[in-house]
């Protein structure tokens, strides 16, 4: 009976102390009871808590809002293809935390890290060893750093279908660029978007310089719920409409456009120049049809970025060299200074105590400045400058509009600058020494001697449409900036830069073409140290060339520049920038005769529930190149989209139903195989840059959905 | 003896307490209502009458273990005390080890056993266990310090936090800080009966408030939560306070639950919806969030008699405590008021926004059976009580002849 409670005996103070405390329990209890009641008629008679009107909220209570993302503008090419457009890719995490089970206490967590570095490493091209040890850090969860982020759907499908576990996918708002490297630094590229409910921005090019109005601004939309929260079908209300971003038409020639960057890049990776650039313009319009530069990247990897951020369109301002000459030679001769029959004595020359050496020092003997500016001599152009008068040859680099931004809108753009002050300064910006301008610059003043005279705004940009309203927000035509010399003096600058081309003693011969007269002038400038002085060595200089044709009525104005190339093997400089120069210009010329053909434009039908074999014979009919896919008699997909513009020898493709056999690609863009992989549900890898010389499924193969197709691109001329 | 038998045959109506079998049942009434109103309304794996019978078989359960209970008196309680405490300990700390790890995807916390369809939280029976062991403490307690100063006092505060600390903590570690607080209620409420010196409770219980009304203070001001987070606080644990102050501000996680409770509450009105016509889905509204359920079908009517049941359960109690001449029963009695009280308080509170959101059900009427094992012991030992009241009384008379 130790323990008994009856042994306990009862204490006053225990039994006060519960007297007491029973009544405080008991009052402290009713005043409890009491502000519950009181709290809870607030709600359930006021209904109101916290200024907020429950009944209010109530009738809002089926309701809920949701963001509308809007989507991005798309960037077309003169075609009306698009450049770049908005797509979906995905970045991987792997979770390596052992407590990650379902409900059903399935692993959650990557349970074969072996397997599972093994199957990473091939799809996301890293190194096994890395993979496993990231795998097997203690980590909650790991991302595969650059690696595991921008994977495509393809590449995603792939990895899922190994079912591996732990291994999850987000899934990102992201930007397609189809061509892949496509005069990236022009067009651009976008930071994607931290989270989902960001928006991307663009940081470089026609991306950024149109942000905002690609960007568009994203809406809200009310969507009805039912008592569980889930959304009643048919009952989206949109209470603000989201707005997609404006679609940007610029004046790039898609077909043009690849073949320079082909050729560019065979350049670049025989003579390892430090930079090239290359542009493609309208004589008469001032459209930019196609610019190139080297480095470039891949907009949708950012391989290559780091190596040049700049788009040395707009933002590199350098010493042009000898194509200055033909701005020298414009205005001497309608200043009324030139006498293109007197002689001179070629070699050297002083100017203040100072040599100003020809390229080469010994000299031609006296010969005309005729043969001088063919020759490119800086003698004969000190001359030339010396004779006008430093004033007038100052107010001449200003009529060209060298100094002056082009407006092009581009971020970052130079106006460039000159030395002026000295006599042997303003010599030598006869010669394009002492001068820094942009390659638009020079493009411009370039327009000016292959327009008679008439200088033209170079653009790129054709125009901006708001797709919802189908306003043009924005647009550029051609437009005539001003007469810095007459009609008569931009001939006769042609004709002698014929000269430089097809006379014997001319230095240009490589540019010759078959079919069209070019008129062209090199150049050869010393690239100068960042200092005072200038590089020396075969690989100091940098190459150029400025380039008409035809001759007498010039279509295009093409300019490359080639900085330094390393290794020349075989070819000369000069030849290097003819292999780009010739089969670009050419193309454009040989397009230019087959548009003239068929002037009228026509759009796309709508040819979705017609019949087969009808559509397809009137656009064959058409000059379209028309594949069906399928044997169905009816139409049930069709690229491009009705209402687009068509243009000469457009691939068309038109799909039916029944089984599907893979069309012969060769000789198809890679847009168009984009295009016709999505029609077929199947997926792409591509190789090489031009046109496809190789497809891994035969012509005439069925195909089936979820197939991959492998294509090798080369440049088909 | 024999006398005495025949005297319990004839009084046996008498000792049992019809008041709290009558509040209880007409809670486990509203109780079924409401899950049956909550189940009818929510798709859930489970069938709506496999819902109501697994409810139905759990007050049954809870129903043996009154009668059971009821046959104990004062000193086999005594003897089973620090069994049951050290048996819940155990299956406490086990349950670290063997929870159910689809619960805790669900809730958060490692406190159930999951046998196949069958799941248990050992803290629910815990409760009841602790009161007996609280209880036989205190009795102990008194017996050896007959005289009540401050330094018997402060000896006996240090017992009592010596016995919660293992169950506190065990609590802490599965992450459950609902059940610790009702520990900490209980032990609070049996500090105040026990007889320790109003010279020391006074200024414990006011250090306890201004402590509280800091920590408050330190929670609600941007300044303080800083302090707190360098203390080793977590946001998500500022997150439920932000709810409570501002349920309208943010309605997706959190806020969401209390935000859809009020307004189911604010669409009962007065008279209510009428039963099982449901406007507003309510998450959990089955167990935590069921006060919302007859806010929303029984109106403001239907809670105030909810409340009223509460009130006269706990009053019937109360005078039980009252009338027991037994300390040990008082504590008992105490620790039971405090546990429902405490759960009642905190239930219907969070559920019309004046107290945090924390995982307690509402006694009686939420599902869940472990929950209502746990209380339905709890009444058992209240009803014990009453059942012994008597023989008690005689035997006590007998020893004093």
């Amino acid at each position: 009976m130790k323990n008994s409670p009856e042994r306990m005996g009862t204490s006053n103070q225990s039994q006060k102390n519960r007297k007491k405390f029973g009544i405080v329990l008991f009052f402290v209890f009713l005043a409890m009871f009491g502000l519950i009641v009181i709290r809870f008629s607030y709600i359930s008679i006021g209904k109101n808590v916290q200024h907020v009107n429950l009944s209010a909220r109530t009738k809002k209570l089926y309701t809920e809002t949701q963001t509308v993302k809007a989507s991005r503008g798309t960037i077309y090419d003169a075609d009306n293809d698009a450049i770049a457009e908005d797509t979906s890719t995905y970045s991987i995490y792997a979770v390596l935390d052992k407590s990650q089970k379902s409900l059903d206490d399935k692993p959650l967590y990557v349970t074969h890290k072996r397997k599972t570095a093994r199957i990473l490493a091939k799809y996301l091209k890293m190194d096994e060893s890395k993979v496993l040890k990231q795998l097997k850090s203690k980590a909650f969860q790991v991302e595969f750093g650059e690696a595991g982020q921008n994977i495509s759907l393809t590449t995603r499908n792939k990895i899922k279908a190994a079912h591996l576990t732990g291994i999850n996918f987000i899934q990102r708002q992201s930007r397609l660029y189809p061509n892949g490297i496509f005069a990236s630094h022009l067009i651009g590229n976008v930071t994607l978007p931290s989270d989902s409910t960001k928006s991307m921005v663009g940081t470089m090019g026609i991306e950024k310089m149109l942000n905002a109005k690609l960007t568009g601004s994203d809406g809200v939309s009310q969507v009805q719920k039912d008592n569980y929260g889930y959304q009643v079908t048919g009952t989206a209300k949109k209470e603000k409409q989201a707005k997609n971003g404006d679609n940007v038409y610029t004046t790039i020639d898609t077909r043009l456009q690849t073949l320079l960057e082909t050729e560019m890049s065979n350049v670049y990776a025989s003579a390892h120049p430090t930079s090239m650039s290359a542009i493609l313009m309208n004589a008469r319009t001032g459209a930019i049809v196609a610019a190139s530069q080297r480095p470039t990247f891949d907009p949708m990897t950012g391989k290559g970025l780091s190596k040049m951020w700049r788009n040395t369109l707009v933002q590199d301002a350098y010493e042009p060299g000898s194509t200055m000459k033909i701005f020298t030679m414009a205005a001497s001769i309608n200043s009324g200074n030139y006498n293109g029959n007197a002689t001179y004595l070629s070699g050297k020359t002083t100017v203040d105590g100072r040599t100003v050496p020809d390229w080469n020092q010994t000299g031609w003997g006296r010969i005309t400045y005729n043969k001088g500016f063919a020759l490119s001599s800086n003698v004969a152009m000190t001359h030339l400058e010396q004779q006008m008068g430093s004033k007038t040859w100052k107010k001449y680099i200003n009529r060209f509009k060298f100094l002056k931004s082009t407006k092009s809108g581009l971020a970052g753009e130079q106006s460039g600058s000159i030395q002026f002050s000295k006599g042997i300064e303003q010599a030598n910006t006869s010669f394009g020494q002492g001068v820094q301008v942009t390659a638009l610059q020079m493009m411009r003043a370039l327009s000016a001697i292959g327009n008679d005279g008439k200088m033209l705004q170079p653009y790129f940009i054709r125009k901006v449409v708001n797709p919802n309203t189908h306003k043009v927000v924005m647009s550029n035509k051609k437009k005539v900036i001003s007469q810095p010399v007459s009609a008569a003096t931009a001939k006769e600058v042609r004709s002698h830069m014929e000269d430089v081309v097809y006379k014997s003693y001319g230095i240009g011969s490589d540019f010759k073409m078959t079919g069209y007269k070019v008129a062209a002038k090199t150049g050869t400038a010393q690239v100068s140290d960042g200092k005072a002085g200038y590089l020396s060595g075969d690989s100091s200089y940098l190459y150029s060339v400025a380039g008409m044709v035809p001759a007498n009525n010039p279509k295009y104005i093409m300019y490359i520049t080639m900085k330094q190339p390393q290794t020349l093997g075989s070819k000369t400089p000069t030849q290097l920038v003819a292999s780009i120069f010739k089969p670009v210009m050419n193309r454009a010329l040989e397009d230019d005769k087959s548009d003239a053909k068929t002037t009228t434009t026509t759009t796309m039908p709508t040819t979705i529930g017609e019949t087969t074999t009808t559509v397809e014979n009137q656009l064959t009919k058409k000059g379209y190149r028309v594949t069906v896919l399928g044997s169905g008699s009816t139409i049930t997909a069709q690229v491009p989209e009705s209402g687009t513009t068509l243009y000469d020898n457009q691939r068309v493709i038109l799909d039916t139903s029944g089984e599907k056999l893979m069309p012969n690609l060769s000789g198809w863009s890679r847009s168009d195989v984009v295009k016709l992989t999505q029609m077929l549900k199947i997926k792409l890898e591509t190789t090489g840059s031009g046109y496809v010389s190789k497809q891994s499924i035969a012509a005439d193969k069925v195909v089936n959905e979820g197939q991959t197709l492998k294509i090798k691109l080369s440049s088909s001329n | 003896m024999a006398e005495e038998t025949r005297e319990n045959d004839g009084e046996i109506e008498s000792r049992i307490d019809y008041g709290i079998i009558f509040c209880v049942l007409m809670l486990a009434i509203i109780g079924l209502a409401s899950i049956y109103v909550a189940a009818s309304h929510d798709t859930s794996g489970t069938s709506i009458t496999k819902q109501i019978i697994s409810q139905l078989v759990w007050y049954i359960i809870g129903s043996i273990a009154i009668a059971v209970i009821m046959q104990f008196d004062s000193e086999q309680l005594w003897k089973i005390a620090p069994i049951a405490y050290w048996g819940g300990l155990l299956l406490l700390a086990l349950v670290l080890i063997f929870y159910s790890r689809g619960y805790y995807l669900q809730t958060g916390a490692r406190s159930w056993f999951a046998i196949g369809p069958l799941t248990f939280q050992p803290s629910e029976v815990m409760k009841p266990a602790f009161i007996l062991m609280l209880a036989r403490q205190v009795s102990e307690h008194n017996r050896d310090y007959p005289v009540h100063n401050a330094r018997s006092g402060w000896i006996l505060i240090g017992k009592l936090i010596m016995w919660l600390a293992p169950v506190a903590i065990l609590l802490k570690l599965q992450n459950d800080f609902g059940t610790m607080l009702v520990f900490f209620a209980i032990t609070g409420g049996v500090a105040l009966v026990a007889g320790i010196t109003w010279k020391i409770l006074v200024p414990a219980f006011s250090a306890i408030a201004i402590v509280g009304g800091t920590a408050l203070a330190l929670v609600v001001s941007d300044a303080g939560r800083k302090i707190l987070e360098h203390v080793g606080f977590q946001s998500y644990q500022f997150d439920r306070v932000d709810t409570w102050l501002h349920p309208a501000a943010e309605v997706s996680n959190e806020g969401y639950q209390l935000w859809q409770s009020m307004k189911a509450i604010g669409s009962g009105g007065i008279f209510g919806t009428g039963f099982n016509t449901s406007h507003v889905y309510v998450p959990v509204r089955e167990s935590d969030m069921v006060f919302s359920v007859v806010g929303e079908n029984f109106g403001f009517i239907g809670g105030c008699i909810l409340i009223f049941l509460y009130f006269l359960l706990i009053y019937q109690m109360i005078r039980v405590t009252f009338d027991t001449k037994n300390v040990f029963y008082a504590y008992i009695s105490t620790g039971v008021i405090m546990m429902i009280l405490f759960h009642v308080f905190e239930n219907i509170g969070m559920s019309i926004g004046l107290l945090p959101l924390t995982g307690i059900p509402l006694p009686f009427v939420s599902q869940g059976g472990s929950a209502l094992i746990g209380n339905l012991i709890g009444i058992g030992l209240i009803m014990s009580m009453r059942y012994h009241y008597r023989s008690y009384m005689f035997s006590r008379n007998e020893k004093f002849k």
